[in-house]
């Protein structure tokens, strides 16, 4: 098998995660697709971890999934308070910080 | 462990064996989910096709030889942050069901954006690693001693005149 075929995999990954990001407006679909993202991230370490026969890239992935369960409940956390805020989870509509 | 003998494909002078095509399987799989994920309609549909997004990625975790990260992939992902993520739906009164408010406007510009980051990152995997193999055996080398993975040693082989970070 090849290397590249992994990263391309990742890499293909990653860019969607990316588009769903740009275009998505409600908050719990944006935190999916970054959770794609960190993903493409992970396999691309594994990937890189094996080519150089090291464990170290599964370790990184590891830190990488226990960071990625971190954000996704302090994400959860804010897009909780701004609905019961705002009784809104439209990411177009958290515009306070605006000047 | 599945050897590439068998089931070996000759396609010209490439040799498409059975890892390649349990690849292949878990590529396509992954990949029309995930874009299936960001079209969809239905914000419920759009947390499963995660869910086999991340199935996929486990299962390509396990063909790297990384047996624990996939382990953690399913009791971490599928098991706890979809339970969180489907949460946060309910909570937030999501509309369980079709839905035609999920995008923005200008879907087009996202679309350009990460095609054009694709076109980038693709062309440099393809220059920089273009036919680099993985080795066949998923072994760890057992000889390596903890202070090789310290910045300092690989210091000590350079010429003096590059400078180290570290003393």
């Amino acid at each position: 098998m090849l290397l590249n075929q992994f990263l391309f995999l990742a890499a293909l990954l990653f860019c969607i995660g990316v588009y769903g990001v740009l275009t998505r407006k409600n908050a719990v679909l944006v935190l999916m697709s970054i959770e794609l993202i960190l993903n493409a991230v992970n396999i691309n370490l594994v990937a890189f971890g094996a080519y150089n026969s090291d464990v170290a890239g599964q370790v990184f992935a590891l830190f990488l999934i226990a960071v990625a369960a971190a954000e996704v409940g302090v994400g959860l956390a804010i897009v909780l308070l701004m609905y019961r805020n705002r009784q809104s989870i439209n990411v177009a509509d958290a515009d306070a910080l605006r000047g | 462990m599945i050897h590439a003998g068998i089931l070996a494909i000759d396609i010209g002078d490439a040799t498409f064996g059975a890892p390649d095509f349990f690849f292949a399987i878990i590529a396509i799989v992954s990949v029309v989910a995930a874009l299936k994920m960001v079209a969809t309609n239905n914000v419920v549909h759009s947390a499963l096709y995660l869910l086999v997004v991340l199935s996929a990625v486990a299962g390509l975790y396990i063909m790297l030889g990384a047996e624990f990260v996939a382990a953690t992939q399913v009791l971490v992902y599928i098991g706890a942050i979809m339970v969180l993520l489907l949460f946060g739906v309910m909570l937030t009164r999501t509309r369980i069901g079709e839905e035609t408010d999920l995008n923005h406007d200008q879907r087009w510009i996202g679309g350009l954006i990460s095609t054009a980051m694709f076109a980038v990152m693709g062309y440099a995997l393809w220059d920089q690693f273009g036919s680099e193999a993985l080795p066949a055996e998923r072994v760890i080398k057992p000889n390596r001693s903890p202070t090789q993975y310290s910045a300092t040693t690989s210091c000590h082989s350079r010429p003096s005149r590059y400078s180290c970070w570290l003393p």
